[in-house]
């Protein structure tokens, strides 16, 4: 028992005395308001730490040192003082406590890890999405990665996206009207495992967008609470669009030639690309002289569902017609092979 | 024995017809239903072997435009030639046919089949010629309409396509049955198998002309262009 405490005195106890007094240290300059760094550039950059964030951030327990690890004296004066580099802990294997994923990976194969590896001055680094200080668990309403806060983090650097988005469907419900079950940015393109959908392995290449978009509108009950149907996943699937993209074609229509992609509105919406008056031009991208007419009947048409009319009633008809007939052609062959074999078995025994 | 005697039944202007016919329906049966039934892995197979889904609907095209033109020109072989017009006129049906049709049916269970006097052709040949023609012209004129599916919509509406879809889509299978279930079965099967040759050929045996044609066979007879005497040898 005494070794142990003496242990505790000598060993634990300091560090753990220096750790708080490491923060405390720092904070004694970096608590102030308007502290700023010059950099090289001569840009000024404010390095104020809001203490009440950090200690209620999901690194509470670490100390300054162990991610500016290139702070090595105070005052830091003439030191060369970089980006804190997050994957000293967070590599998938680690033991340090950080997540094990491997999305720290996915990362540095992704459009912007490569960038960032180009050398890219604007390109995104770990903080640059899940901030420096205020980092906290994707479902704390105060991170950066939170829901609803995605949209604004990627818009930092994506304006005009942001801007689309917040005037679509799915921006409008979530920004505005706080629904949470809308596809953020990162719902469409993927979090580290993010592509330019030039690529074909993006989850918004042209191969890939039906399959991105049926991640939800495939969901009969995530689709129910907004009142709409699985219809639209289906009926392109079985479309000649769907087919042939299916199948390898790359001139065919997907869900974005047609509905947009940032822009994604409601078909009643005068602005949407598939509003009525708006269907010439949509279609005409690609089908020349598209005109009002093709605005006349439903493009994700079902002809198996009964609000199709005419086409439902037609198809239904012809499904019995077909039937029948095939039912028919069948007895009447079986009945005359019969018949015919039977014959046959009898013209055999006469000649014997 | 009369198994060796023959006539000719079609010339080879006919044979010719019905084989490019038949390799119109072949080509247009199978890269059309590669698409109808494009979530079955044969079709997709299938489209990979033809090039992908472009040389698919070339070759669907090339197909239609094949039957197309070997429709036209039988059409207008029927009309024009000698021998065309008095093939039509014995295609049309007569009230002997309606009577055919209706002992087939109160026949329908029974042992043989009925031995009702048949002219050059039988009402079950007439029934598949009208058949195959009417089919053949619904799916022409849809498929061209479908093939020109821009200017269709433009000039009609997306609704009238989608009527001509399902058409064109439906049709296809009620051909289909008649082509490949009844009339495969039905003429090139039923008589001779494996096969009757007769498609090739163009020959038919006299015992056969006189079973089954007989109203022909009696023409025939009646005009000196067989030698029955010959038969009863």
């Amino acid at each position: 028992m005494k070794t142990k405490v003496i242990v505790f005195l000598l060993i634990v106890a300091p560090s753990l005395l220096f750790g708080q007094s490491q923060i405390r240290k720092c904070i004694i300059c970096h608590q102030k308001p308007d502290i700023h760094k010059v950099m090289p550039t001569g840009i000024e950059r404010p390095v104020y730490v809001d203490k009440k964030i950090l200690k209620s951030s999901v690194h509470n327990t670490l100390k300054c040192q162990d991610c500016h690890v290139d702070v090595t004296s105070i005052p830091h004066q003439g030191l060369k003082i970089g980006r804190v580099n997050c994957a000293r802990c967070h590599f998938n294997g680690n033991n340090l406590g950080a997540p094990n994923s491997p999305m720290y990976a996915q990362f540095w194969a992704s459009i912007h890890g490569k960038k960032v590896r180009a050398g890219d001055p604007k390109a995104p680094h770990c903080q640059s999405c899940h901030g420096g200080h205020n980092v906290f668990k994707p479902s704390d309403p105060k991170s950066t990665i939170y829901k609803k806060n995605i949209p604004l983090t990627c818009g930092q650097c994506h304006k005009k996206e942001l801007h689309d988005y917040s005037g679509s469907v799915h921006g409008v419900a979530i920004l505005q009207k706080g629904i949470l079950n809308v596809p953020v940015c990162t719902d469409c393109h993927g979090k580290h495992d993010l592509y330019s959908s030039d690529m074909s392995i993006s989850h918004t290449s042209k191969q890939h967008v039906p399959d991105t978009c049926k991640s939800c509108h495939d969901n009969y009950s995530l689709m129910r609470k907004f009142k709409l149907t699985t219809d639209q996943a289906d009926t392109y699937t079985q479309s000649f669009h769907g087919i042939a993209l299916r199948l390898g074609e790359k001139t065919v229509a997907n869900c974005t030639s047609c509905h947009g992609t940032h822009t994604i509105r409601k078909q009643d919406d005068p602005k949407s690309s598939v509003y009525p008056a708006n269907i010439p031009k949509t279609c005409g991208k690609c089908h020349k002289g598209a005109n009002e007419n093709f605005a006349k009947g439903k493009i994700h048409l079902n002809p198996e569902n009964r609000d199709s009319g005419l086409v439902y009633y037609i198809s239904n008809f012809f499904f019995w017609l077909t039937s029948l007939t095939m039912l028919a052609l069948f007895i009447h062959i079986f009945l005359d092979l019969r018949r015919k074999l039977k014959e046959k078995k009898e013209t055999k025994e006469m000649d014997k | 024995m009369t198994e060796n005697k023959t006539i000719v039944r079609f010339t080879l202007n006919e044979r010719i017809q019905h084989i490019v016919a038949m390799i119109a329906f072949i080509v247009l049966f199978l890269t059309g239903f590669a698409l109808k039934y494009s979530d079955n892995s044969v079709s997709g197979w299938l489209i990979q072997l033809l090039g992908g889904m472009e040389n698919r609907s070339s070759m669907h095209y090339e197909g239609g435009i094949l039957l197309i033109a070997v429709g036209v020109y039988h059409i207008l072989y029927l009309l024009l030639t000698v021998r065309g017009r008095d093939q039509l006129r014995r295609l049309f049906f007569h009230t002997s046919d309606w009577k055919a049709f209706c002992v087939s049916f109160t026949h329908i269970f029974s042992s043989k089949r009925p031995d009702t006097p048949h002219g050059r052709f039988t009402t079950r040949q007439k029934l598949q010629f009208w058949l195959v023609m009417g089919g053949s012209l619904s799916m022409g004129v849809s498929g061209l309409l479908i093939w020109f599916h821009d200017e269709t919509m433009s000039l009609f509406s997306k609704w009238f396509w989608d009527f001509l879809f399902i058409l064109h889509s439906h049709g296809a299978m009620l051909v289909f049955l008649v082509i490949v279930l009844w009339h495969l079965y039905d003429i090139h099967l039923r008589e001779a198998f494996p096969m009757d040759n007769s498609w090739l050929s163009g020959r038919l045996s006299l015992e056969r002309l006189k079973q089954e044609h007989s109203l022909e066979y009696q023409e025939l007879m009646a005009a000196g262009q067989i030698d029955g005497e010959e038969d009863e040898n």
